[in-house]
This record gives structure tokens, C-alpha cells and sequence, in this order.
């Protein structure tokens, strides 16, 4: 049994403007110890899934299944007990952590919040270990998150992160405000992590490079829906919806033996506001035809396990 | 005496920033050449330097607290050290026009966007406001906005047009030479894609020089011709586009590449840079570098290497070329 | 286990206390402000012990009426024939008093109100707000007169008067402190390891609104004392023959032409008193501003 499935999550919210779909009919699975990569550009509702999952944010409707466990029906005490299993890293080390709390109170929170030790002693013996886990120095624990630079922020991020022992966290860009080399310390951290505590990772991001490095599977989103998802591997060789092409494409690479064809695309990403009943890619894409603006495309298995929402795909099809 | 081929000279560029914490050594006695028509990426991470650099060009640093030193510097023909204030603002967004890292707050938010882009016109060009205000909209069209858009204002764009307008009121009056500090870093990965391939059409229709500053090395190998690489405030690296890529020479350099997710090898594991960079009010002796360098010796702690010309227009700043047999793991040798 | 001491006592925490202190004495007016404060507060604390109440401030002594200020009266005595000096040092006590009670009855009151406000939002939020404008609307020191003309005239009154009538200011500052911590991500962190709301307006939220609140604080003690002042001034306020300030402004008044002294020395006592608690309000405002240091 996976350890997260998520089946037609749907979140949208009223504006001024009309009704926002911000998550439009999502469902995906997550196996125990994998990473699954969710990617996409501004807008496309994939930090609001992650928040939706965990119910930061309430889903307007859908389903979430942890470990069998009904997310969406829990009561208050069973979110509580829920929330120690799955966790959550913020994109912004500089905004996710209270200004005004020490480290030591920012990494025993979550620990004294759910009550697993209560001896003040221990409490701090397992502040320390997850500082070692995560490669901070004893000597930071009481220091305030304005002293430290955006690498060492974000490591107290994982640690708060770690300190309940979940099975799963969503990682929401957790390296994308950071340097690049301070980028590749927290990915190789994500990663031993997953190696030793078999945790599992929803990694959003909207770098394909980073994720095609980290992720088993990935789903990439666009405008609230998932528009093509398949295995890391897969995805990369054999790319088939016109925006995960041009996702790729656009990608520059440090490499001048690379030949780069860039696929172009016209048009703005617009706000999923208001939207007909159409393929939402349709106005953007270089492939589109008569029948795109029809209504929206449902997913289609092309191959054994690689899903593409396109009208142009058949089942059991390679190469568009 | 300058040289007429070069946009851009500069030797021995110092800033420091007065503080009562201490002085920030912002930039430390760079160095740089550009040719015309050609672009310079100029390369680091965050707290390298290269915004002071690009600001100090333009001699657009706040005087208390920077303090700027420097040997030559020379820009589009005209000597930015001598040149009293009054004149400097004929120069800036005409000769030279600079594009900040963010565009959502680098527009005026009550002026149109038509108006916004006019303004250099009449100033620099002394045009008549309908006449400024003609070319600027055609302006708009060159960078893919439509003319009826001229009179809408900043908030009624998204990022990636209002990085549009930007470019658009950078190169209204021609200049010389654009400076563009990470003009795609705030955007999606396809808007910047369209932005990068507007900036290349127009870079090479106007025959404008260009430094391109970012962190990105995947925009550098795209764009530019000639390649700097900072780190805490001194150039450590520089070189055609070619030299810099596939004959690595500095370690720093070569620590930037291996930190990069190689998408062609998914299970390549990722080497990073240990550490972090100085601080720039405390740096270490010796070279800046040697505290993370993993060829570092004893005496690189100790003495400061010198950028020196290993090979045509290569140079690099390490104590460790000084003998003939040394390389680093990446690259050609 | 080896270690006998916690490691958090080990590595001393860096006072919050201290980097506001060092930057508050970079404030000139700041220091100048709390020196004159500190003054104020010693006289009035000092007054107890070197003036006897019933011998010196309110026994009458006609005989020795209306001096000016001569080296045997200071500042000279009034119409009943106290010494001014005396009632001056000694309505510091009153003033003093009356200004931090009321704040600190209006800092609860407008702090719950407000903090709640914030966070639970919707129809609560409005139907505060919306009261609190109304309050607002009504000149603060006509509220005051309403509530004493209601309640009676004492000092006690005269507190809760002027507490009222401060409670807006401090509404306001809460709700908008609130609102601006509410979206702050480690709101969501607190929440995503399952924080109750209860707990993270305390824990959370207004620990980081209170630089906000505490300058707040110190500016409408300010205007506690000019308003408690105005309505004694008024004789609503603290009963004769208590030597408060605006009571001595209002009993000299009549005299204003020949013995301006009398009107001159309260006058400036609740100007010093003013302007030295402004000032340090500032400077806090300055010195707590996170965007103004470094």
C-alpha cells in the first residue's frame, strides 16, 4: 500500500475576480521512501498542493489517504497525531522561523508541541542529535535565525522538520533562495537523510535540474492541473506534453557541447481564473489543433506508468 | 592612455563600505576589460561582489558609506573617476543603462509604463513628450509589448513583461553599453527563456556591449562571450566563454560547476563547495579562497595570489599554477 | 550521560535587552528624555518622604499668601498660601500614576481585543473595529468627561476616564501588528506541528508585536497625563486639594496676570513630563525599528 494517495484534489478559492482553481483535480501516489518530484512555474498550484495535502490549507474537495489513514475526515486530535508523521519544509529560511526564538526553542517546538519526551534534559539531548543530523554547531544553539546566513536557516528548517520523526515531508523549494553551492550541501543532506531514515519527500520546485537529480517520479503541473507524470527517468528521455518539452527546453545548461533547441512558447502564464472549458495549454502550446479547445484532456498512460493529459496522445505511444 | 577597442577598462577597483560594524571590503583591486559589441558574465554568488562592481561603474554607490579607490576606470570612452557629478547623469541610461535584479519594484507604480520609458527619451535626447512618447512606444513593440499598451500601468503587466519594460526603458536611448544585474533570476523558467532571446535579438540588432551579471552558469554559456568569475570581492577567474567552461583552471570555479545537478547524469552525486564565504568584514589572509579550496597548501593560507595570464586571454588567481604540473579534476589539460 | 550542565547554559544567549539599549543611547533626544524621566520619577518617589502631606502640601497658611518665588518658597506660594514647590513635586505622583494606570488598563483591554481581532478575522474583526471607530470618533477627552461625569469625580475615576479613552490607539496597533505577523510563514510552521491558535497568539504572535505595543505604550502615557491634566484642569479630575497639575493650572489662572508663577511651574512640570516621555518613545520606536539598524 503507498504511503500517501492523493485522489482528485481539488482547491480553489473566491476572488474578486471569480473563482480561482488552484488545485484543479490532482491525484498521485507516494510510495514509502521515495521522493516525488512536483514541477511547475508560478501559478500552477503546486506549493498549494503540498499545503492542501497536509491541510495548512483546507481542500475544497478530494482525497487524502497517509498510511490509510482518511486525512481529510481527521478531527483536531487526530490532525495533532497526524501532523507528527508528516511535515513540512518552507521555501523562505527567512520568513519560516520566528525571529524572536532561539534555536534551541525553534527545533524543540514541534518536540515539547507533541509531548514524545518530556524530561527537559532529553528534550535537549535530541536538540543536539538533530543539530548533528543536520550539521549545525553546538555552539549556534543559542543563537537567533538573523545571525545565521540562509544555508544554516534553512538546516534548522530540516531539523524542525525532523525533530517529530515523520515518514513523509513535503519540501516546499527548499533550496531555491539559496546559493548554488550552498543548493547542493541541503540536497545531499535531503538525500542521506532519505538513505538513513527512509523518509519519504514530495519535492516541489520548479527546477527541472534538481529534480530530475533527486526525484524517482515526477508530475509536472500546469495551471492547478498535472499535466504529464511518469518516472524521473522516463520523463527526461522521452518527454510528451508540449510544456514539459518546453520546460525542458528552456532550461539553460552550462554546457557549451550542447546543442540547445529551444521551444519557444507565446503568450503569458495567466492566472487559472475564470477558465473555459479547454485544455488549458492550448492558448500557449505549439502543437495545438482543432480539438484542444474542446474540453480538458483526461490522463492518459501512454506507457507503463508515464501519464499525459493531451489530446494528441493514444495509449501505448512513444514519440509525439 | 585608453584603448580605443575597449568599452571597458578598469584597473584596480576597490570598494569599502564604512560601517560602525566594521569595514566591508566589498570589492578587492578587480580588474576588467570588455571589447565592443562583446558580453561579459560576470559570475559569483550572493556577496561576491559583482552588484558593487556594476554599481561602482556608474558610480552609483552611496558615498558615505562606500568609498570607492581605483586606478583607471574607463567607460564608453569617458573617464568615470574624473568626471564631476552633473555630467555622470548625461551618462547614466544614456551611455550607459543599468537593469536592476528586480522588476517588479523598479518600475514607478503611478507613472504608465509609456510615460516611464518616454522619460529617458526627453531627458537624453532632449525630445518634444510626444515625440518621446512615440518612440517609446515602438520601443514597447520592439520588446513584444502592443502599442495599446503603452498607456497601461506597471501592476497591469506580470513579471516577465515588466522585465520587458525594463529592457525596453534600458536600451530606449541606444547606449553604449547595458549592465544587467540577474534579469531573469525573479522569473519562470520559460518567461526567462523569452527574455534571455529578446535580450540576445536586441543585443545584436543595436550592437550593444553587455555585462550580464548572475549566479547562473546555464545563462552564461548561452549569452556571453567572455566570462568573470568573483568571489568575496576579487575576480578569480576570467576568460573567453570557451576557456572559462571546458579548461576550468581556478578551483572555485570548478567547485561551481560540480555543485550543479547534471541533467544529462541523474545519479552523478553532488560535490559541493564545503563552507561558506568569508566574511567581508573579516577575510581571511592568504588567499580568500583557501579555507574551502581542496588543493589548498599552507602557504595559500598565508600569501595572496595575483591574477596572472596563464595562456591568450586566460588568466587566473592561484597560488597553485605558480608550478608548471599542476591541474584541477575538471576540464581539458 | 557525560554532560552535567545543558548546553543551553553553556553558550550564553545574546540579550534582546541589550542591543535595544545599545541602540537607544545612540539617540541623543532618547537619553536626554529618560534623563529628565528619571528625574520626574525620583522627585515624585523622593516627595513622599521630604514633604509631609497634610503639614506642607494642603495646609492653608493665608497669612503667607500669593509670594512670589523667593528663597524660602522656590517657586514661590499660591492664593491659600502652599507652597508651590511642594505641590508641584508632589502632583508628579498623581500625574505619574494616573498616566501608567490608565495606559496599562488600555494596553490589556486594547491588546485583547485587538490580537484577537487580527486573528480570528470575519465578523469579530469588523464588530470590534467597527465599535472601536466609533470610540474613536468621539474627542478623547469628551469620552473622559462622560465617563467621570458618570462615575463621579476621583482618581480612581479619572484612571478608568482616560483608560477608555486610550483604548482605540492600542486596538489598532494590536489588529495591525496582528495582521502583519498572521501571514508570516512561521505561523504556518507553528501550525503545521499542530500549535493550537490559543497558543500561537501568545507564543508566536504577539511576542514579535510587541516592539510595536511598547512604543505605543510610552506615548500615550504621554497623552494620559495631558488629558488627565485637561480634565482637572476642568475640575473633573482629581478632587481639590490634591496638588495635581491641571488642577494648579486651573486655580491659577485667575491670577494669570499678576502671579503668572503659579500657572508658569505646573505648566512646565507637565510639559517636561510630556516631552521627555515623547522623546524616549521615539528613540524606542527608532531603536526597535528592525529596517533602521545595522
Amino acid at each position: 500500500m503507498a504511503l500517501l494517495e492523493v485522489k482528485n484534489l481539488k482547491k480553489y478559492f473566491k476572488t474578486s475576480h471569480g473563482m480561482l482553481h488552484a488545485v484543479d483535480d490532482v491525484s498521485f501516489t507516494l510510495e514509502k521512501g521515495k521522493t516525488l518530484g512536483l514541477v511547475g512555474e508560478s501559478g500552477c498550484g503546486k506549493s498549494t498542493t503540498g499545503r492542501a495535502i497536509l491541510r495548512l490549507i483546507e481542500p475544497t474537495s478530494g482525497e487524502v489517504f497517509f498510511d490509510g489513514v482518511n486525512v481529510i475526515k481527521a478531527n483536531r486530535q487526530g490532525m495533532r497525531k497526524l501532523r507528527e508523521s508528516m511535515q513540512i519544509i518552507f521555501q523562505d529560511p527567512f520568513s519560516s522561523l520566528d525571529p524572536k526564538k532561539t534555536l534551541s526553542q525553534l527545533i524543540s517546538e514541534p518536540i515539547r508541541e507533541s509531548r514524545i519526551i518530556r524530561n527537559k534534559v532529553d528534550v535537549e539531548q535530541r536538540v543536539l542529535e538533530l543539530f548533528d543530523t543536520v550539521g549545525l554547531s553546538t555552539r549556534l544553539i543559542n543563537s537567533y535565525p538573523h545571525e545565521l546566513d540562509g544555508g544554516r536557516r534553512q538546516r534548522i528548517g530540516i531539523a524542525r522538520a525532523l525533530a517529530m520523526e515523520p515518514k513523509m515531508i513535503v519540501c516546499d523549494e527548499p533550496v531555491s533562495a539559496l546559493d548554488v553551492s550552498i543548493q547542493a550541501q541541503i540536497l545531499n543532506l535531503l538525500e542521506e537523510l532519505q538513505d538513513s531514515k527512509g523518509v519519504s519527500y514530495i519535492f516541489i520546485t520548479h527546477d527541472l535540474s534538481v529534480v530530475n537529480h533527486f526525484s524517482d517520479d515526477i508530475a509536472v503541473m500546469y495551471l492547478g492541473q498535472i499535466v504529464e507524470k511518469a518516472s524521473a527517468d522516463e520523463l527526461f528521455k522521452n518527454p510528451i506534453h508540449p510544456y514539459t518539452k518546453a520546460l525542458l527546453s528552456a532550461i539553460p545548461i552550462p554546457d557549451l557541447s550542447v546543442r540547445k533547441n529551444r521551444i519557444i512558447l507565446k503568450g503569458e502564464i495567466v492566472s487559472p481564473v475564470n477558465l473555459p472549458d479547454e485544455c488549458r495549454f492550448c492558448k500557449r502550446c505549439n502543437e495545438t489543433s482543432e480539438e484542444c479547445s474542446k474540453g480538458i484532456p483526461a490522463q492518459v498512460e501512454v506507457n507503463p506508468g508515464h501519464f499525459v493529459a493531451c489530446f494528441h496522445c493514444k495509449p501505448a505511444m512513444s514519440r509525439n | 592612455m585608453p584603448d580605443a577597442n575597449l568599452i571597458l577598462e578598469i584597473k584596480n577597483l576597490d570598494v569599502c563600505y564604512k560601517t560602525e560594524d566594521g569595514d566591508v571590503h566589498a570589492v578587492n583591486g578587480i580588474d576588467l576589460q570588455l571589447g565592443y559589441h562583446k558580453t561579459l558574465g560576470l559570475v559569483g554568488e550572493t556577496g561576491a561582489g559583482k552588484t558593487t562592481t556594476a554599481l561602482s561603474l556608474l558610480r552609483l554607490i552611496p558615498d558615505p558609506p562606500g568609498i570607492i579607490e581605483c586606478d583607471t576606470m574607463i567607460v564608453a570612452g569617458n573617464d568615470m573617476l574624473k568626471m564631476p557629478v552633473s555630467e555622470l547623469e548625461g551618462i547614466r541610461g544614456k551611455d550607459i543603462s543599468m537593469i536592476f535584479q528586480d522588476p517588479m519594484t523598479a518600475l514607478n507604480p503611478v507613472f504608465t509604463v509609456g510615460e516611464q520609458i518616454a522619460e529617458s527619451l526627453e531627458i537624453h535626447e532632449h525630445l518634444s513628450k510626444s515625440d518621446a512618447y512615440e518612440r517609446a512606444i515602438q520601443m514597447l513593440e520592439t520588446v513584444g509589448i502592443p502599442r495599446s499598451r503603452g498607456n497601461e500601468f506597471p501592476h497591469q503587466f506580470s513579471g516577465g513583461m515588466k522585465q520587458r519594460v525594463v529592457i525596453a526603458i534600458a536600451l530606449a536611448c541606444n547606449p553604449k553599453l547595458l549592465i544587467a544585474d540577474e534579469p531573469t533570476t525573479a522569473l519562470d523558467v520559460t518567461i526567462q527563456a523569452q527574455v534571455l532571446e529578446l535580450m540576445k535579438t536586441l543585443k545584436d540588432k543595436n550592437d550593444t556591449s553587455m555585462i550580464l551579471i548572475t549566479h547562473d552558469l546555464g545563462i552564461v554559456a548561452e549569452v556571453c562571450d567572455e566570462v568573470a568569475v568573483m568571489y568575496a570581492g576579487r575576480i578569480v577567474e576570467k576568460g573567453s566563454l570557451r576557456e572559462i567552461f571546458d579548461e576550468t583552471l581556478h578551483p572555485y570555479t570548478e567547485g561551481l560547476f560540480n555543485s550543479l545537478p547534471n541533467i544529462n547524469d541523474r545519479s552523478a552525486k553532488l560535490k559541493p563547495i564545503q563552507g561558506l564565504m568569508p566574511d567581508p568584514t573579516d577575510l581571511p589572509p592568504g588567499c580568500t579562497f583557501a579555507p574551502r579550496c581542496g588543493y589548498a597548501k599552507d602557504e595559500c593560507l598565508r600569501r595572496q595570489p595575483r591574477l596572472a595570464c596563464m595562456a591568450g586571454t586566460h588568466y587566473v588567481s592561484c597560488l597553485a599554477y605558480e608550478r608548471s604540473d599542476f591541474h584541477i579534476g575538471r576540464g581539458k589539460h | 550521560m557525560r554532560r552535567k550542565h545543558l548546553a543551553s547554559e553553556k553558550y550564553a544567549k545574546r540579550s534582546a535587552f541589550k542591543s535595544i539599549w545599545k541602540q537607544l543611547k545612540k539617540n541623543k533626544g532618547a537619553m536626554m528624555g529618560l534623563a529628565i524621566l528619571s528625574v520626574i520619577v525620583l522627585i515624585a518617589i523622593l516627595s513622599q518622604f521630604a514633604f509631609n502631606y497634610k503639614e506642607d502640601i494642603i495646609a492653608q497658611n493665608i497669612g503667607n499668601r500669593l509670594q512670589h518665588p523667593s528663597r524660602e518658597h522656590l517657586f514661590g506660594t499660591d492664593a491659600l498660601g502652599r507652597d508651590v514647590l511642594g505641590r508641584v513635586a508632589y502632583g508628579a505622583r498623581y500625574s505619574l500614576a494616573i498616566g501608567v494606570v490608565s495606559v496599562l488598563i488600555a494596553m490589556v483591554a486594547g491588546v485583547a481585543l485587538g490580537a484577537a481581532a487580527g486573528y480570528i478575522g470575519g465578523f469579530f474583526e469588523n464588530i470590534v473595529m467597527r465599535i472601536t471607530d466609533i470610540f474613536s470618533a468621539i474627542p478623547s477627552v469628551l469620552l473622559a468627561i462622560a465617563i467621570v461625569a458618570s462615575l463621579g469625580k476621583s482618581t480612581f475615576n479619572l484612571m478608568v476616564a482616560v483608560g477608555v479613552a486610550s483604548i482605540p490607539a492600542f486596538v489598532r496597533v494590536a489588529r495591525a501588528s496582528v495582521l502583519t505577523v498572521r501571514g508570516e510563514e512561521y505561523i504556518e510552521a507553528a501550525r503545521a506541528i499542530g500549535m493550537r491558535d490559543w497558543k500561537i497568539i501568545l507564543v508566536h504572535i504577539l511576542p514579535n508585536c510587541l516592539s510595536q505595543i511598547i512604543v505605543q505604550t510610552t506615548l500615550r502615557v504621554a497623552s494620559a497625563i495631558i488629558a488627565a491634566a485637561s480634565l482637572s484642569f476642568l475640575g473633573l479630575g482629581v478632587p481639590a486639594p490634591a496638588p495635581e497639575w491641571g488642577s494648579m493650572l486651573s486655580e491659577g489662572r485667575a491670577y494669570i496676570r499678576d502671579y503668572s508663577y503659579l500657572m508658569v511651574f505646573p505648566g512646565l512640570a507637565i510639559m517636561l513630563t510630556v516631552l521627555s516621555l515623547n522623546l524616549i518613545g521615539d528613540g524606542l520606536r527608532d531603536a526597535l525599528d528592525p529596517k533602521l539598524k545595522r
